[in-house]
């Protein structure tokens, strides 16, 4: 089967949000399945599709194009989802609040179309930077902070003193 | 006669003399006594026990007389003597004690002349061991100054983040700072991208 081209929506930036997506697209899986079959077999109404979020429901309309097409297109998806989740790295960052929801998306854009289009965003807070970011990838830490902007300067605090 | 004849007469008279005065010498030479006691035979003089003893006592007197001018004469000598050594003594003794004296101003003055030496030496060595203490202590105090002015800095620069920190790491608003992480994100893409591969 040829592997479709996948991106992850800028709703899911975490690892753990995938697996809470790939849960229910494996729910929906299921339905789908049972739902495929009962359409060759019967013309009875089965039950409603599963309440999907809105991750989860991008992850299925970005497949492909508008979607999957069969169950083992539903399969492979789910399949690429476990690929995915295990093979894609994850960037840390810090910033000095919890991070809002449009703050979240902007940067987790930004992460997907300037760094890697798969990479997973996770996000702390402490609030002792004051600002700024901490962001962490791999074995490399970049401090933007405002706090270690603030160290770095210290030694100029005496000349700005000085000059006041 | 001739002359020569006259001269010979005369030279034999003068040997016969001669002659004559010689053994009378030799035999006074080799017969001392015989001839002092015919000398003395000869010459004393019949003389009497009074003469004798008057002309021993006016021998005696003289004898005595010349004794005492000859002692009053060496008591004055004596006393010339005795008052010329003094003087000389005096004088000797005076010129060591100058030259003593001499000798020992000219010591004391070398000694003087050398503590004043050792005093001026001793003083500009002192100055100057002053000046170059007051030269290293400007320098600590200058240093030290500007230890503890780094310090001050220091202290008060973790003050001041101290303070920042405490009061503005709460209700910080993200919003306000969107524009500022997605500016920083931007300037810092390459390192990031870097960073990226590198760990790829």
């Amino acid at each position: 089967m040829k592997r479709k081209k996948f991106a992850l929506p800028d709703s899911i930036a975490t690892p753990e949000e995938l697996v809470r997506a790939t849960l229910e697209v494996k729910e929906y899986a299921k339905w789908f399945n049972q739902e495929s079959i009962r359409r060759r077999v019967s013309k009875k109404k089965g039950p409603a599709a599963p309440e999907l979020t809105e991750p989860a429901r991008a992850i299925i309309s970005h497949w492909g194009d508008g979607g999957p097409t069969d169950s083992r297109d539903m399969a492979t998806l789910i399949k690429t989802l476990e690929d995915f989740k295990r093979h894609t790295e994850t960037v840390t960052i810090t910033l000095a609040a919890p991070v809002t929801s449009s703050l979240k998306r902007t940067l987790v854009a930004w992460c997907r179309s300037s760094i890697s289009p798969s990479i997973f965003v996770s996000f702390q807070f402490n609030s002792t930077i004051l600002g700024g970011a901490v962001i962490r990838y791999g074995s490399r830490v970049f401090d933007w902070s405002f706090r270690r902007q603030l160290l770095d300067n210290s030694a100029a605090f005496g000349e700005v003193l000085r000059r006041v | 006669m001739s002359g020569f004849e006259i001269f010979l007469m005369v030279n034999a008279l003068a040997v016969g003399i001669i002659a004559t005065l010689a053994v009378q010498h030799a035999i006074a030479h080799y017969r001392p006594e015989k001839s002092e006691k015919r000398r003395e035979e000869d010459q004393t003089p019949h003389l009497t026990a009074g003469m004798k003893a008057r002309l021993i006592g006016e021998a005696e007197d003289a004898f005595r007389k010349a004794l005492e001018n000859q002692k009053q004469g060496f008591e004055k000598d004596l006393a010339g003597t005795a008052g010329m050594l003094t003087d000389q003594l005096h004088k000797i003794g005076a010129k060591i004690v100058n030259d003593e004296l001499e000798g020992y101003k000219a010591a004391l003055k070398d000694m003087h002349v050398q503590a004043d030496e050792a005093i001026n030496g001793g003083r500009k060595e002192m100055e100057a061991y002053k000046e170059e203490m007051k030269a290293k202590l400007a320098e600590e105090l200058k240093v030290e100054k500007e230890k503890v002015l780094a310090q001050i800095d220091s202290k008060l620069s973790d003050a001041v983040l101290s303070f920042l920190l405490e009061t503005l790491q709460h209700d910080v608003d993200l919003g306000a700072q969107t524009a500022y992480l997605t500016k920083m994100l931007e300037e810092h893409k390459d390192d990031f991208k870097k960073a990226v591969a590198d760990e790829a």
